[in-house]
C-alpha cells in the first residue's frame, strides 16, 4: 500500500472539487469505488425497482422475486426460502449471511458517479453511517465481501477486495470527495 | 449428531451437516412426501415450513435446520389452513401427476396463513417459485381464491 | 387388435376365500404365472391406496368386488398426470353399476392381460391412447360381471334375471322389495357362466361416464403419501448415481475412483455399458463420490451433434424430395396454373420432457429374480429388456409400475435407456439399489424432442382459394431406435406397435385442399437420441400449416377464423369445435391492446380449436393473456379431467415455445437445469378457458390434443399484433421479453 501522505497533495486537491457543484468532473478517488458499487455482484441487490436482478447480464430475477416491505421479497417467498448463509449447490444457489435487497434508499441503479457518491454518503439514505461507518462496512460485512466471493463462474467486481478496501480508505481519508 | 425438529417431534441424525435437508427428511427420516426436483431451489418441489416460512429444503444445509421448526407435508394437516388447502385441491381435482403438489401446498398454506385474501398478484409473488410441469397453476390459483373466498 | 379383444372378451371368474369374486382377463396363454406373486404397484403396499398390506394379487387379475362390497380396479395403463388410474375405472364401474364412492384403483402387474388394445401386444402409455385404448374392453369386462351378478341375485331369489336391476354396487328386485350388494353375491356369481357378448349400456344411461369425478388418488396426491419410483425404499436398499459422458454414447477410458472412495459412505465404484455407477448408502454420499470421480472418456465414436449444424443441415435437406406421406390429386399441375405460390420455411430446436420427477430405477436382483420399481410409460418393453440383461426370463421379473411424475413420452423410451442403466447396476451389484438420475442427469440425458425443419407451400388462385398444399418435414424418426440390429434380438419376440403412427408426421392436413402432397425427410442419428415428446410432430407441423394459412389469409385481406371455416365443410366436427372457440374467445372483439390468434388440429380421434390473446409492446414484451379452447373428444368420460388435460397442454404448449430449447454445441448439451431451461410459471400462466363439446362418438385421446395448436395461435396472435412472421422457435431467441 502506498503511504498515504504522498498522495495527499493530490487528494486535497480532490476534495476541494468534491466540495464544488455536481457538475464539475466527478473524484478520480471515488471512480474506482464507483466501478465496484456498480458492478452486478453489487448492483443487482441495490435495485431501484421493486425486484432484484441476477446475473451479468442483470435479468430481472426469476421466479417472480419481489422487494417486498422489507427488502426479504414477498411475505411467503423470503429471500431465505433458497438463499442460505452461504453459497451452496455447489455454489449454484448464491448466498451469504442477512441476504437481502438494500432499501430502496441504496439504490444505485442509474446514478452517475456523482449521485452515487453523494447518496452513499447521506446519513438519510445509508442508514445513518459516517465515512468510516461505510468504511468499515464495505471492509468487512459478510454480505458485502459475497461479493468478491460468490461462487461458480460469476463474475466479480474489478478489484480484489483488498486493493478495493486500500482504495475506498483513500476515499474515506480524503473526505469522501465527490 | 444433529438434533431435528420435525413436524413436532425431535430427531437426532447422524449425517455430514452439508447434507442438504431434503435428504436427511427423506432418506434418514423415511419422509418422503417432500420431493426432489431439481437439487437447486429453482422448482420448489421440496419445499418445507422452517420456522412456518416456506424454504427449499433441497439447498438448506442440515446444520442450519437444527434448532428451528421444521413442517412437512405429512402434517400439514395439522394446520387448519394446512387441511383447507389439501381439501381445496382435492375438490377441484388440481394434482395430476403430483410430483410438485407436496410444495405447492406448503406455499399456499404459507400464503393463505400470512394473508387470507390474497389477490392474483399476491398468489403470483408467493407460488412462481414452484414448478409445475402438468399445469395445474390454473387450478392451484382457482384453489386459492376458493380457500380465500369461503372458508378464511 | 382383433385377438386381443377377443381375448378380453374371455374372463375367468373365480370366488375369493372369504367371501368375494375375483375377476382375472382371461386368456393369458402368454404369460405364466409370476414366479413370486406380484403385489400391488407399490412396494410398501401403497399407503393410503386402499390396499391391505398383505393383499396381494394373482397376474390377470384386473376386478376384485370384496365381501364388503369394496371394489378394486387394476389398470395396465400408466398414471404419469393424466388420470389413467380414474379415468380407466369408471369405464368398468359404468357398465358395472358399482358404487363409485367405493371404487379403488392401482396400477396392474405386467401381463399380457393388461396390453393396451390399441397397441396390440403392449402395456404403453403413449400416443394418448389410454382411454381410447381400454374403453371398449373394459365396457365388456363389466357388463359381463353385472350380468353375473343379476344371474347369482335371480338364482338365489328365484325370479327371472330380467326383473333385477343394479345400482350402485346392489342387485334390486322391484317387485319384491329386496336387494342384495354385489358383496354379498360375488361368490355365487363366480359360479355363473362368463356371458360371451354382455349387453352394453345405451350411453344416453350413464351415470359416470360423463360425469365429473375427483381422482381417486387426489388424497394421497396431496398427503405426500403417494409413493412415486423416487420414493420407493427397500430393505437393504443403496443408492446410485451414473457419471455420463459429456458426449452421448462416448464410453470410460480409465476412471480413477479414489477420491470418490473416500467420501464416506461411498461403498463402490464400476463402470456399466454408458457410464460409471458410483454406489453409495445414501443420495448424498453417492453424489459427493461422483463429484469426486476422474474419468477420460473415449470419445471415438461419441455424438457431435451440433444444433446450428443440424439447422443448416435440415434446411439443404428441405429442398430435395423426401419419402412422401401424403399424395392427393396433382400439386405440380396445380402450382403451374396458380395464380401465386408461397413457401415458407420453419425451424424447432431440440427440446426436453424435463418431467417434474426425474428418472429413476429401483432394482432387487437376486440371481434367479428380479424386482423393478419404476414410473414407466412402457413397461412390458422395459421388463423385456431387463430380462435381456439380467439373465431371466421377463416372468421372472416382478416389475411395479410406480406413479410417475410426469411422463411426456420420456419414460416411454422403446429402448429402454434407464431402466437397462439400473439392470447393469444391479447385475453387478446383486443388492437392492436406487438409481437416481439428478436433475442435471435428466436434462443431459438425451432422448429429445428432435429437431425439424418444416417447408410449407400454397398455390393460390385469384381469390385466395388455396389450390395445392405441399408439406415438407426433416427430422429424425424417433422410432429408429427399434430398428437399430442389437435390439432386435430382444424384440423378435414381440408385436411391434404402429411405428409410423408414433412419429405422428402426417399433417392431417383437415382443409378441403384436392391437391396435396406431403413428404419427409426421417434421419437417422443414431449417436443423437431423440423420442416423442407430448405430441410428437404435430407439435412442428401443425406450427408451420396452421401459421402459414394465416398469413395466406392475411395476404388476402381475409379473417383468420372465416378463412378457414370456408374450408372445413366437409369436416362438421372440427368446424364445430372451431365455431365453438370463436364464441367462447368472442372471436374478432379482442379487449383493447390485445390481439388474437386461432389454430386447430384434429388427431387421435379428437378435435380441438384454440384462441391465444396477447399484447406485444414496443419493446417487445409479450404476455399471453388468455387462452381459450374447444374441444370435442368424443365421449369425455371425467369430463373435468379432460379440462385439466386441456390446461396441462396449453401450459406444456407454452412452455416449449416461449422457452423450450436444447442446444446441443459439438454434441454437448448447454443445458441443464430449470435455470437455463425454463418453464412456465404460475405468473407467466394466462388464464385459461376450455369448452367441452363432447358429440357423444368414442373417447378421442386428450394427453396431447393440447399442445399442438397453441404455438401457431399464439404465433398468429403476435402476426396480427405485429406482422411479424414467426418462423422459428422459442419465442425467447426472438428477442421477446416473456412477461
Amino acid at each position: 500500500m502506498k503511504p498515504l501522505r504522498q498522495s495527499l497533495p493530490l487528494i486535497f486537491g480532490l476534495a476541494l472539487l468534491g466540495l464544488c457543484p455536481s457538475s464539475l468532473a466527478q473524484s478520480p478517488l471515488f471512480a474506482p469505488i464507483y466501478e465496484v458499487l456498480t458492478h452486478p455482484r453489487c448492483l443487482n441487490c441495490h435495485t431501484a425497482t421493486d425486484f432484484p436482478r441476477q446475473g451479468d447480464e442483470r435479468r430481472r430475477h426469476d421466479q417472480l422475486v419481489v422487494r417486498g416491505d422489507d427488502n426479504h421479497g414477498a411475505p411467503t417467498l423470503q429471500c431465505s426460502a433458497c438463499h442460505q448463509d452461504r453459497n451452496v449447490a455447489d455454489d449454484e444457489v448464491p448466498g451469504a449471511p442477512h441476504w437481502a435487497l438494500a432499501p430502496l434508499s441504496m439504490a444505485w441503479e442509474g446514478l452517475s458517479p456523482q449521485e452515487l457518491c453523494v447518496a452513499l454518503k447521506d446519513l438519510d439514505k445509508n442508514g445513518n453511517r459516517d465515512l468510516n461507518d461505510l468504511l468499515h462496512h464495505m471492509s468487512e460485512d459478510a454480505l458485502v465481501l459475497w461479493g468478491w466471493s460468490p461462487g461458480q463462474n460469476r463474475s466479480r467486481p474489478p478489484y480484489e477486495h483488498e486493493e478495493f478496501v486500500r482504495l475506498l480508505s483513500l476515499w474515506v481519508n480524503a473526505g469522501g470527495p465527490c | 449428531m444433529i438434533s431435528l425438529q420435525v413436524n413436532g417431534d425431535e430427531h437426532t441424525v447422524d449425517v455430514p451437516d452439508t447434507k442438504p435437508l431434503l435428504w436427511v427428511l427423506r432418506e434418514d427420516l423415511k419422509l418422503t412426501g417432500s420431493k426432489y426436483g431439481c437439487g437447486q431451489a429453482l422448482c420448489g418441489a421440496c419445499t418445507v415450513h422452517l420456522d412456518g416460512q416456506p424454504t427449499r429444503a433441497c439447498v438448506v444445509p442440515v446444520s442450519a435446520a437444527a434448532g428451528h421448526r421444521i413442517d412437512t407435508i405429512e402434517a400439514v394437516d395439522q394446520q387448519r389452513i394446512g387441511a383447507l388447502v389439501q381439501q381445496a385441491w382435492q375438490a377441484l381435482n388440481v394434482p395430476q401427476c403430483g410430483y410438485c403438489q407436496s410444495g405447492q401446498i406448503m406455499a399456499a398454506t404459507a400464503l393463505l396463513t400470512s394473508n387470507p385474501s390474497p389477490s392474483d398478484r399476491d398468489i403470483d409473488e408467493a407460488m412462481s417459485g414452484n414448478i409445475c410441469r402438468c399445469g395445474t397453476y390454473p387450478r392451484i390459483r382457482k384453489a386459492i381464491h376458493k380457500i380465500a373466498s369461503e372458508q378464511l | 387388435m382383433d385377438t386381443m379383444l377377443k381375448r378380453r372378451q374371455f374372463l375367468r371368474v373365480t370366488a375369493l376365500a372369504g367371501g368375494g369374486l375375483l375377476v382375472a382377463c382371461g386368456g393369458g396363454s402368454s404369460s405364466s404365472p409370476s414366479p413370486t406373486p406380484p403385489d400391488s404397484s407399490n412396494p410398501d403396499s401403497a399407503p393410503g391406496n386402499g390396499g391391505d398390506p398383505a393383499e396381494t394379487f394373482a397376474v390377470g387379475e384386473f376386478l376384485r368386488i370384496s365381501s364388503d362390497n369394496s371394489i378394486r380396479v387394476l389398470v395396465g395403463a400408466s398414471e404419469i398426470g393424466q388420470g389413467a388410474l380414474t379415468a380407466i375405472p369408471m369405464i368398468v364401474a359404468e357398465e358395472l353399476d358399482a358404487d363409485w364412492s367405493r371404487v379403488t384403483s392401482a396400477h396392474s402387474p405386467v401381463a399380457a392381460q393388461f396390453d393396451n388394445p390399441y397397441f396390440g401386444a403392449l402395456q404403453f402409455t403413449v400416443a394418448s391412447a389410454a382411454t381410447r385404448g381400454y374403453f371398449a374392453a373394459q365396457r365388456r369386462a363389466g357388463a359381463a360381471v353385472r350380468h353375473m351378478l343379476i344371474a347369482a341375485a335371480a338364482e338365489r331369489w328365484n325370479v327371472e334375471p330380467s326383473t333385477l336391476r343394479t345400482e350402485k354396487s346392489f342387485v334390486i328386485d322391484d317387485a319384491n322389495q329386496r336387494s342384495a350388494s354385489y358383496g354379498d353375491l360375488a361368490e355365487a356369481a363366480a359360479a355363473q357362466n362368463v356371458p360371451i357378448n354382455p349387453p352394453l349400456k345405451d350411453p344416453a344411461n350413464y351415470t359416470i361416464i360423463g360425469s365429473t369425478r375427483q381422482r381417486l388418488d387426489a388424497v394421497r396426491k396431496t398427503n405426500g403419501s403417494e409413493i412415486y419410483g423416487m420414493d420407493v425404499d427397500i430393505p437393504g436398499m443403496l443408492t446410485a448415481v451414473i457419471a455420463r459422458p459429456p458426449r452421448f454414447f462416448g464410453q470410460p477410458q480409465s476412471v480413477n475412483s479414489n477420491a470418490a472412495l473416500a467420501i464416506p459412505g461411498v461403498l463402490e465404484v464400476f463402470t456399466i455399458p454408458s457410464g460409471v455407477a458410483v454406489i453409495a448408502n445414501d443420495f448424498w454420499s453417492a453424489e459427493q463420490g461422483r463429484k469426486a470421480l476422474e474419468v477420460s472418456w473415449n470419445e471415438a465414436l461419441a455424438g457431435r451433434t451440433d444444433s446450428a449444424q443440424t439447422r443448416s443441415n435440415y434446411q439443404a435437406s428441405l429442398n430435395l424430395p423426401g419419402v412422401p406421406v401424403r399424395s392427393d390429386g396433382a400439386v405440380l399441375l396445380a402450382q403451374a396454373a396458380a395464380s401465386d405460390v408461397l413457401s415458407a420455411d420453419y425451424f424447432f430446436p431440440f427440446m426436453a420432457h424435463a418431467a417434474m420427477e426425474p428418472l429413476n430405477v429401483t432394482v432387487d436382483y437376486t440371481g434367479s429374480a428380479a424386482e423393478i420399481w419404476t414410473g414407466s410409460q412402457s413397461q412390458t418393453i422395459d421388463r423385456l429388456f431387463a430380462a435381456s440383461i439380467l439373465g431371466l426370463l421377463p416372468e421372472q421379473i416382478n416389475f411395479h409400475t410406480m406413479t410417475s411424475g410426469g411422463g411426456f413420452g420420456r419414460r416411454g423410451n422403446p429402448l429402454s435407456d434407464y431402466v437397462r442403466d439400473a439392470c447393469h447396476v444391479a447385475k453387478t451389484l446383486q443388492q437392492p439399489v436406487k438409481v437416481i438420475w439428478t436433475r442435471e442427469d435428466d436434462m443431459k440425458g438425451g432422448y429429445y424432442r428432435p429437431a425439424a425443419s418444416v417447408r410449407v407451400s400454397a398455390a393460390l388462385d385469384n381469390n385466395g382459394t388455396i389450390t395445392a398444399w405441399t408439406h415438407r418435414a426433416v427430422t429424425q424418426d424417433v422410432t429408429s431406435s427399434l430398428y437399430f440390429e442389437e435390439q432386435l434380438d430382444t424384440l423378435a419376440e414381440m408385436e411391434l406397435p404402429p411405428l409410423g403412427e408414433l412419429n405422428d408426421l402426417e399433417t392431417g392436413m383437415p382443409y378441403a385442399i384436392d391437391n396435396v402432397h406431403m413428404d419427409a425427410h426421417l434421419t437417422l442419428i443414431p449417436q443423437m437420441p431423440s423420442l416423442w415428446m407430448r405430441s410428437v410432430n404435430k407439435f412442428s407441423d401443425v406450427f408451420a400449416q396452421e401459421t402459414f394459412i394465416d398469413e395466406i389469409a392475411h395476404r388476402y385481406s381475409r379473417d383468420p377464423y372465416h378463412y378457414r371455416r370456408e374450408m372445413l365443410g366437409n369436416n362438421p366436427r372440427l368446424l364445430a369445435v372451431l365455431d365453438g372457440v370463436a364464441q367462447a374467445a368472442n372471436w374478432g372483439n379482442p379487449p383493447a391492446g390485445r390481439s388474437q390468434g386461432i389454430a386447430l388440429i384434429a388427431h387421435w380421434q379428437s378435435y380441438i380449436a384454440q384462441v391465444v390473446e396477447v399484447s406485444v409492446t414496443g419493446d417487445r414484451e409479450l404476455k399471453v393473456h388468455r387462452v381459450v379452447s374447444a374441444i370435442d373428444c368424443g365421449t369425455a368420460v371425467n369430463p373435468d379431467l379432460v379440462v385439466a388435460q386441456v390446461e396441462s397442454g396449453v401450459i406444456f404448449a407454452l412452455s416449449s415455445v416461449l422457452f423450450g430449447e436444447i442446444e446441443l454445441r459439438d454434441g454437448v448439451v448447454q443445458q441443464s437445469n430449470f435455470d437455463d431451461y425454463p418453464v412456465l410459471r404460475m405468473h407467466q400462466t394466462p388464464q385459461i378457458d376450455t369448452v367441452l363439446m363432447p358429440s357423444g362418438d368414442n373417447p378421442g385421446g386428450v394427453g396431447e390434443i393440447g399442445v399442438p395448436a397453441v404455438g401457431p395461435a399464439l404465433a398468429n396472435a403476435i402476426f396480427a399484433a405485429t406482422g411479424e412472421q414467426i418462423r422459428e422457435l422459442p419465442l425467447k431467441n426472438l428477442n421477446f421479453v416473456i412477461a
